[in-house]
């Protein structure tokens, strides 16, 4: 078939009218194309170049080769950063998906359609709350003299309970952790009720006709339907609990106590704004910018494996 | 013939230079953006702002083809460093802006244009036979010029007041514990009433905190007990260029911390350090128990209003406040003198924590020269400074103490006079004595004392790889002459 063929002809015997030369969808994505290179590439690429070099904010820097990446090895810092944000990620990560999925249940397995509605709105409202107030309000929560979870401990008589939350190694990361109790809400949510809610009823009728009870239906027919879904709902979180700095900043007052709850993201902005360590700063980006890539991989490829609902 | 000639050549040179510099002031042109800091803060203290507007238009009465663009002061919870990190970058901070001095200096020429030449100058705005008439300079007292210089020897802003600091107490709370602060003698005195007074009351004595980056007034308390570990010492740490015969004890300048820590006599290891570090764990151990976690300054203020402490530490800048919002009894005192039986070498008095601190600091960015604003900026700064301005913008936020010569302090010194007369401190702040970086680093290893992660001599060793470290950093960037190669 030639050239001019296969522009005519979609398919054997369909004729359609050729609208437009075949460049001219492109030309409409270069607009795109051109932001996307310039805000997101190019920066992106400048920071690897610059790690390697010990750029300090003013024009000009000197190549020093892996010096920064050597340094970063050795910094105590840097690696309690790394551990904090492991973990900080992997409890996020599961704890979110983990409550997404159960609001998301409860409110497909609702019969009452207004029911359902309602509850969405409920899990959904508070999107639209900005984080920093979330996070001043936390903040707030666990203040250790007039703090909300302290006031609650005392006036039900667990005054042992009470502690600095935000002011002592022990538990200053997993009060972070713990922001946004109960984590239903979110994008996560919302993604896994729409796969839920896209599944075809007719599988759900024929486990119900063979005496599959509620939770084995979950574990064996919605779970397994949605992995597409519930890969990107946990790519996203691990993305962004790797790039957190936002709670550590602001509730923990930059990463205390003694870097307890100190992240690669915020120390990077602390050596650049802080310190005017640009060229140092850029290979923390690199780094954290090597580990997001290298667990969304992990992540697709274990969506992928031996999935039924995409073909490989 | 001859003689009248040379007449109308004078006559004639004098009406050049006067008609130049007429012109040059008539030149004056262009849009000036100005960061004031508390002076302009209409969200907080509308009426000072609303003055600041009246003396913004005055000036531009004044040199009609001006506009000033006043900016907001920054709300507490943003960083302003990064704010102006970000407008640096670009090109874009504002054109007169404020900083913290210790802050400015270690930026330095690279974002802030030097001043002294200008400081050399004279204000047309100050009135003839007001210091600073005839050389801007003079209408800043020595202290204050000496105490803001930057490390290598060039001034970077125009501190126009000042800020001194006090406890303020509740004195209803220590009436009840039978605690009169005007007996405390010593640092001993002082500690044992917190103590029973904790005992009695069930209430945190000391409000104040401390965090592991940036400023909190767990500062001051270390600015203190390591001016009293060193304070027998300091005659050997001064450097001849920073002497001042007006001022023979005085805070020591980065330079010369780096010096006398490279040259073995300032060692974090040293024995008087145990001194140093056994009362700052006493003081701690007055704060309350959260004082890791708590985020800023302000955030005492409720504490202190809902008796959840007894007292705060803190500066003039809350006078207004706290005379308008403080439902309780209260008085401004001091911490007590700290004796040779409270450390072998003390020094037998207390040390103030006031400075330059404040929020009249002001220096002209690096790129309003690039913009060809700097004429413009010098002028508007002059006229800012001048005691008719400046001292209406003191008076009515009544925060921070004039400076300018010519101004009147005004009522918000009250509670501060006997505070003031006391000697500086011998250390500034810990981001102020070698690098930002070596302060953080300092309050970390403090801070991980504090809270048991390490023990006295961990500490000790730690704290002398910072002060090695910060040492050698500053003499890279500042490449003194005496700096080991």
């Amino acid at each position: 078939m030639t050239t001019r063929a296969r522009d005519e002809y979609t398919h054997p015997g369909v004729r359609r009218k050729r609208l437009a030369p075949a460049y001219v969808p492109y030309l409409f994505l270069l607009p795109a194309l051109a932001l996307l290179v310039w805000f997101r590439y190019t920066p992106a690429f400048s920071a690897v170049y610059h790690s390697f070099t010990d750029w300090n904010g003013s024009p000009g820097a000197n190549f020093v080769g892996l010096e920064q990446y050597r340094a970063l090895l050795q910094d105590d810092i840097f690696l309690q950063s790394l551990r904090n944000i492991f973990i900080y990620t992997l409890a996020r990560t599961v704890l979110s998906t983990v409550m997404a999925l159960l609001g998301a249940e409860l409110i497909y397995n609702l019969r009452s359609f207004r029911a359902g509605a309602f509850w969405r709105m409920v899990f959904t409202v508070p999107l639209v709350i900005p984080a920093t107030v979330i996070f001043l309000v936390w903040q707030r929560i666990y203040a250790g003299r007039l703090g909300l979870l302290n006031e609650v401990l005392e006036a039900v008589g667990l005054s042992g309970w009470v502690q600095p939350w935000i002011g002592q190694t022990d538990t200053a990361l997993l009060a972070l952790i713990m922001i946004g109790f109960p984590l239903v809400t979110g994008v996560a949510f919302l993604v896994l009720l729409a796969a839920l809610q896209n599944l075809p009823s007719s599988i759900g009728e024929a486990a119900l006709l063979d005496g599959c009870s509620g939770l084995r239906r979950v574990f064996a027919i919605d779970l397994p339907s949605i992995r597409g879904p519930l890969a990107l709902v946990v790519i996203l979180g691990v993305n962004a609990g790797l790039q957190e700095f936002a709670p550590m900043l602001i509730v923990t007052g930059g990463g205390g106590p003694i870097n307890a709850t100190q992240s690669p993201g915020l120390y990077l902005y602390q050596q650049a704004i802080t310190y005017g360590k640009y060229g140092y700063a850029t290979a923390i980006g690199t780094v954290l910018m090597l580990l997001t890539l290298a667990f969304s991989w992990f992540i697709l490829r274990s969506r992928y494996r031996g999935a039924h609902d995409v073909a490989v | 013939m001859l003689i009248r000639s040379r007449t109308a050549l004078f006559v004639s040179i004098i009406t050049l230079w006067l008609g130049s510099t007429a012109l040059a002031q008539e030149a004056l042109s262009g849009e000036l953006s100005v960061y004031l800091n508390a002076y302009y803060d209409p969200a907080n203290a509308p009426e000072t702002a609303e003055l600041m507007r009246q003396i913004a238009a005055e000036y531009e009465a004044l040199h009609p083809d001006v506009t000033i663009k006043l900016v907001d002061s920054l709300p507490a919870t943003q960083d302003l460093e990064t704010f102006l990190a970000a407008r640096m970058a670009a090109g874009q901070s504002p054109d007169i802006m404020w900083q913290q001095f210790s802050t400015r200096n270690l930026r330095g020429s690279s974002w802030w244009v030097p001043l002294n030449p200008y400081f050399d100058r004279p204000n047309p705005y100050i009135a003839e036979g007001t210091p600073g008439h005839e050389k801007w300079s003079d209408s800043l007292p020595g202290f204050v010029l000496a105490q803001t210089r930057a490390a290598d020897g060039n001034w970077y802003q125009a501190s126009l007041d000042w800020v001194e600091t006090g406890l303020f107490y509740n004195k209803t709370m220590l009436d009840e514990a039978g605690i009169d602060p005007e007996s405390w003698t010593s640092w001993g005195d002082f500690v044992g009433d917190m103590q029973s007074l904790r005992e009695t009351t069930g209430v945190d004595p000391l409000g104040m905190f401390m965090k592991q980056q940036g400023w909190s007034n767990w500062w001051w308390a270390d600015d203190i007990f390591l001016t009293v570990a060193w304070a027998d010492q300091a005659e050997s740490f001064y450097m001849g260029k920073y002497n001042d015969a007006e001022r023979p004890w005085r805070q020591l300048a980065a330079e010369e911390i780096a010096k006398a820590i490279l040259d073995e006599k300032l060692v974090a290891t040293d024995a008087r350090m145990d001194d140093y570090l056994r009362m700052s764990k006493e003081f701690v151990s007055l704060f309350p128990i959260d004082y890791a976690g708590i985020p800023s300054a302000d955030e005492l203020d409720p504490l202190f209003f809902g008796e959840q402490v007894a007292t705060v530490w803190t500066g003039t800048w809350k006078s207004k406040l706290y005379a308008n919002s403080v439902p309780f009894e209260y008085g401004v005192t001091y911490l007590p003198p700290i004796t040779a039986a409270d450390t072998p070498h003390a020094q037998g008095t207390a040390y103030r924590v006031g400075g330059p601190s404040s929020a009249g600091q002001y220096g002209i960015a690096q790129s309003a020269a690039e913009n060809g604003k700097l004429d413009l900026a010098v002028d508007f700064l002059m006229f800012l400074s001048a005691p008719q301005n400046f001292g209406r913008l003191a008076a009515s936020y009544a925060g921070f103490i004039p400076m300018v010569a010519g101004a009147e302090t005004g009522e918000v010194m009250g509670g501060f006079q006997e505070i003031a007369e006391l000697p500086e401190r011998l250390f500034t702040d810990p981001d102020g004595r070698l690098t930002l970086e070596a302060g953080d680093a300092w309050s970390q290893a403090m801070q991980a004392y504090f809270l048991g992660e390490a023990d006295e001599e961990a500490t000790k060793t730690r704290l002398q790889e910072i002060w090695l470290s910060g040492a050698n950093d500053l003499c890279q960037q500042q490449g003194y002459e005496w700096c080991p190669n």
